[in-house]
């Protein structure tokens, strides 16, 4: 099932072209990173799927519901914003019990269901301190907790990590994958690759307003392998004419580098490097160490954000 | 729901420094009224409220409200708030709605506290205890009040959704309300009654009958049209002859809270968060 659907969704401010034409679909139980760029248009599409923002065309749909006309689509979501938007001078109970009144949760729910998620947090020994005493870290906790509320289908999760030290970057990337795993769909705009590969399992690349890829991640890595090729770099303990002329004849073979004892190859896929491996020993090779470099998320973005002109 | 916006409108309110600035300032101002009426002037609390220094208790409230009221909006959007609030199954109507009464609701209970105790304190210094009607009377007045903090509120509220900054939408209504809404509404006044002859002296009560387009003028404050309330409901006229009807205030200052607080809604509603 869908959960988010959008159909040539576009933001124009002005002369400007924010989000243009974009059609995305996010199946539920994904956990969706969505990257680009900054200003590539992440924030303004998250604001247009939370229904902060009205497109000057298109529709949104949360879980077959249009964000705009029919309110059952804001029941269906949870959203952490890229600030995190509390009331500093009340408690975190407080807050929370503001936010769960507003997510229509049942008064006589209400409690216990804060309490559930304060705990699950680590936050509560702080459920009756001010907001405005908590730490970065503790605050972008209880804005997660916050969304979780009501119990949603989907967590909308703007630049979740933004602004935090390490250690809660960490915190916060645990927290998010055992939220996922919990079966909740998960939709993360982020700039932070490293992030978006360990968080997600499938992604969608934004640049330039326009939406230029999206598939798994591990799709998208071997898509770019084909392209460019995957780096094998192997370390003899004598690199010999007989081993280069060896390695000339593979088929696979896309580039060709040798640098004292160590060869340097890009092939077409991986499931070459047996084969170089075997020529290199049949022509009399000692191999001291292998290593293959697969494409990351960070190379298929840079490949495809370049040959957008981002 | 918009009882619980609003329960949240007034915890903010109440942990807020602001508020407890100008709310001890407004305490002590009343207090110090009933004192200096009742001990130095032996003013009854009847006397006290149309002695024109109430007056300045008013213009506390209408402070009180407009620093409350001025970042309700541009203040949640700043913080970040507002994305969640809206983010959330709500109708914007009913955001709205409580945040206005929340504001309301503080303001005109704090007012009939404070009013009531300087009231009775006033009666209590000077030994002369007001009459049933004269009760009535000062009641009647301090719900009027009530009116011009809706006025205020509708106003605040309008500069908030507009612009993007608080202190743009503070320093705007402070100077609509400080210097533009008085200009407007008391020049002609002053202008028509030197016009008429009344250069030395005001003119007594049925000396004078104004003209529409000054009642008109007159009415777009409504701090004028509470003051007019106060002549009279317990004596208090400032320029001599009253220029508007009981009804014509009243009438002005529901039109005034309507024409401020019906767009700023409908701006609230269109309200982009880009």
């Amino acid at each position: 099932m869908k959960v988010i659907e959008t159909e040539g969704l576009t933001k124009k401010f002005g002369k400007l072209i924010a989000v243009d034409n974009l059609d995305l679909a996010v199946e539920e139980g994904d956990s969706f990173g969505f990257l680009g760029p900054n200003g590539a248009g992440k924030t303004t599409t998250i604001r247009m799927l939370t229904g902060l923002l009205r497109p000057t065309k298109g529709t949104v749909q949360i879980l077959g519901h249009d964000v705009f006309r029919d309110g059952e689509a804001k029941k269906s979501f949870g959203f952490v914003p890229d600030s995190y938007g509390f009331y500093d001078s009340l408690t975190a109970f407080e807050n929370l019990q503001f936010f769960a009144a507003l997510s229509r949760i049942p008064k006589e729910e209400r409690k216990e269901r804060i309490f559930e998620l304060l705990e699950f947090f680590g936050l509560s020994g702080r459920a009756n301190s001010k907001v405005g005493e908590y730490s970065h870290g503790m605050r972008q906790r209880l804005v997660i907790a916050q969304a979780l509320l009501p119990h949603p289908r989907l967590l909308i999760l703007d630049e979740p990590t933004v602004g935090l030290d390490p250690r809660a970057q960490f915190e916060i990337r645990e927290l998010i994958k055992k939220i996922s795993q919990e079966g909740i769909t998960a939709f993360i705009s982020s700039h932070l690759l490293f992030e978006v590969e360990d968080m997600c399992n499938k992604v969608g690349i934004i640049n330039l307003g326009k939406l230029i890829k999206v598939d798994s991640i591990e799709n998208l890595k071997g898509e770019i392998g084909a392209k460019t090729g995957i780096e094998v770099r192997i370390e003899c303990e004598e690199v010999t004419q007989e081993i280069i002329k060896a390695v000339k004849e593979i088929e696979d073979l896309l580039d060709l580098r040798v640098e004292r004892e160590t060869i340097w190859t890009r092939v077409g896929s991986s499931a070459t490097t047996p084969a170089l491996i075997t020529a290199i020993v049949n022509a009399g090779g000692r191999i001291k160490r292998v290593e293959e470099h697969t494409p990351s998320l960070e190379d298929v973005f840079l490949k495809l954000t370049e040959s957008q002109g981002g | 729901m918009i009882l619980d916006i609003m329960g949240k409108e007034i915890k903010e309110i109440r942990k807020t420094k602001r508020l407890l600035v100008i709310g001890i300032l407004f305490v002590v101002a009343t207090i110090g009224l009933a004192v200096f009426s009742g001990h130095f002037m032996e003013y009854g609390p009847n006397e006290m409220l149309s002695s024109g220094f109430f007056v300045i208790i008013i213009m506390f409230v209408s402070l009180l409200t407009l620093i409350l009221a001025y970042d309700t909006v541009v203040g949640e959007r700043n913080r970040g708030s507002l994305s969640l609030v809206l983010s959330k199954p709500v109708g914007r109507g009913q955001i709205f709605a409580g945040k206005f009464l929340g504001i309301f609701l503080f303001t005109g209970v704090m007012f009939f506290i404070v009013a009531s105790f300087g009231y009775w304190l006033t009666a209590a210094i000077s030994q002369e205890f007001p009459s049933a009607s004269e009760v009535a009377a000062a009641y009647k007045f301090f719900s009027a009040v009530l009116l011009v903090i809706a006025c205020w509120i509708s106003f605040a509220m309008l500069f908030s959704t507009c612009f993007k900054s608080s202190v743009v939408s503070l320093v705007t209504i402070l100077i609509l309300w400080i210097m533009v809404l008085p200009m407007i509404s008391q020049m002609p006044v002053g202008i028509y009654i030197e016009q008429q002859g009344f250069t030395d002296s005001l003119p007594e009560p049925g000396e004078i009958t104004f003209p529409v387009w000054v009642k008109l003028l007159y009415a777009v404050n409504p701090d004028r049209c509470i003051t007019e309330l106060s002549g009279h409901f317990v004596g208090f006229i400032p320029f001599g002859s009253p220029i508007l009807t009981i009804g014509q205030s009243i009438a002005a200052m529901f039109i005034f809270a309507g024409v401020f607080y019906i767009p700023a809604f409908l701006l609230f509603r269109r309200l982009s968060l880009e």
